[in-house]
């Protein structure tokens, strides 16, 4: 484990950036913004460049991807942060075994930062040689190439690649050590079972498939929470406020777009004490955070504008902001 | 012929220049770090975070004066050392304990505070005097250790 003043420097330039998230403020009057097009100048005034009109997602895109790209070259030590870039790994994962199935081109699907190179995962696969690439993310691999070509189901595929890609973010998080980063990859991970417990419930999924689809978690029962699925809502309220997430419980009962903004508002709870640490990891990740939850909630503002949604319904959606 | 007491005096004194100086410099570098992380952000707070690098580096050279202040009454520095009793020289000894410790501490304690005042200004440049004031008050207590030093120093026969 690092010191906390190896992360002097990374902190500092992180708080250098920190007033370029948008305020309170800002977002209110994004929400009072009579229509689109004031959304993007209210935006473009505050630092986000490049929109072309209707087309957000490249400079929401480019955004998250500037602010990641700042906390991993600031880093001291890179494989900290592992545990939150897995996912670009396993969206790579799908992308390159089903452009293998498919003939397609993979190279315009992958992400980057990640911990294995687009290009080594698509050697491992032509050759089916797993050993090039790092223990559990090669047999992982191999796994997900079995299930893939052997049932032809995308969903299987993705269900699978879900669940390892949640296990394994808690999983380099407790091995980096630092307990801030282990506590919110386990509580991303406990929140994200609930997230799909919940959906599966929605589509009517029966027991062997969310038993499947769940994460091993330290927070939340992976039997009890199937078991809460094949009952109902109700009892899966009962059983997320037993664990003692009592807004999560609540949440869930009005809405699922108050339940979504509930689990990321109770994550930007968790990174709030970060803003009093100067040194340390905390920062680094609470930024990375915060730049989610930001750009999240820009992105739910300008979905609405562009559908008319009415303020008051766009004000119960947006995200609690970590500045 | 030099005395074990002599000895004893002069360990002290390199002692209280090498702690003190050790925690400086680890306290500056720290500093240091943080203030680049804001300046390769922008450039043109270099001039208040410098003043926050500078805070923890005195420690180092209270080191050096109270090293540098009994290596003279003891005659070292003209060549022509004193004989000193073996209680004379752990005297001097320990008058040289607080800066070496104090100091050592201080200074990482102030790096600290000062990493913290480098943050404020990466974030609010108009309040760099704040954060160099909350800074600046862990000195007190490497100045109060400076100043037992000195006084035992000079106190003793």
């Amino acid at each position: 484990m690092m010191k906390d003043t190896e992360f002097a420097f990374a902190v500092a330039k992180i708080r250098s950036n920190e007033y370029k998230l948008l305020t309170s403020n800002t977002i209110e009057a994004l929400i009072s913004a009579q229509n689109y097009n004031e959304c993007i100048k209210i935006l473009s005034e505050a630092g986000y460049e490049g929109f072309d009109k209707n087309d957000e997602d490249t400079v929401l895109s480019e955004r998250q991807r500037t602010a990641f790209e700042l906390i991993y070259s600031s880093a001291p030590d890179k494989h900290c942060l592992d545990f939150l870039i897995v996912k670009n790994d396993f969206h790579n994962f799908k992308a390159i075994l089903k452009s293998k199935v498919t003939g397609a081109d993979f190279t315009k699907l992958v992400v980057s930062p990640s911990c294995i190179l687009p290009g080594t995962v698509s050697k491992a696969v032509d050759e089916k040689d797993y050993s090039v690439i790092d223990g559990e993310f090669g047999a992982v691999l191999k796994e997900a190439y079995g299930i893939l070509t052997e049932t032809m189901d995308g969903q299987m595929l993705e269900v699978f690649l879900d669940r390892k890609c949640l296990e394994m973010s808690v999983k380099l998080a407790e091995e980096s050590k630092d307990d801030f980063a282990a506590t919110l990859a386990n509580l991303m991970c406990a929140l994200t079972n609930i997230r799909i417990a919940l959906r599966c419930i929605k589509t009517g999924k029966d027991t062997s498939f969310v038993m499947n689809a769940l994460a091993d978690s330290s927070i939340v029962d992976k039997k009890q929470l199937a078991e809460c699925c094949a009952v109902g809502i109700d009892e899966l309220a009962e059983y997320v406020k037993r664990i003692g997430y009592n807004s999560v419980a609540h949440a869930m009962t009005l809405g699922y777009a108050a339940f979504e903004k509930q689990c990321d508002d109770i994550l930007i709870e968790k990174i709030r004490f970060a803003k009093y640490q100067n040194l340390g990891i905390a920062p680094l990740i609470a930024y990375y955070f915060a730049t989610d939850a930001e750009i999240k909630t820009v992105r739910i503002i300008l979905s609405c504008k562009k559908n008319g949604i009415d303020t008051e319904i766009i004000r119960e959606r947006v995200r609690e902001l970590y500045v | 012929m030099i005395s074990i007491g002599l000895v004893i005096a002069v360990v002290g004194a390199v002692l209280a220049a090498l702690v003190a100086g050790i925690g400086s410099a680890r306290a500056v570098g720290m500093v240091g770090e943080a203030a680049a992380g804001v300046v390769s952000e922008d450039p043109s707070k270099f001039s208040k975070v410098l003043l926050l690098q500078l805070l923890p580096g005195t420690q180092g050279l209270y080191g050096l004066l109270t090293a540098v202040l009994e290596l003279s009454q003891l005659g070292v520095l003209g060549g022509n050392p004193a004989s000193l009793t073996i209680a004379q020289g752990i005297a001097y000894f320990c008058a040289c304990m607080p800066i070496m410790i104090v100091g050592y501490f201080s200074a990482i304690a102030q790096a600290r505070a000062a990493v913290a005042g480098v943050n404020i200004v990466a974030k609010n440049p108009s309040q760099s005097s704040k954060a160099l004031t909350m800074a600046a008050m862990v000195e007190t207590y490497a100045i109060l250790a400076l100043l037992v030093s000195i006084l035992v120093i000079n106190g003793i026969k």
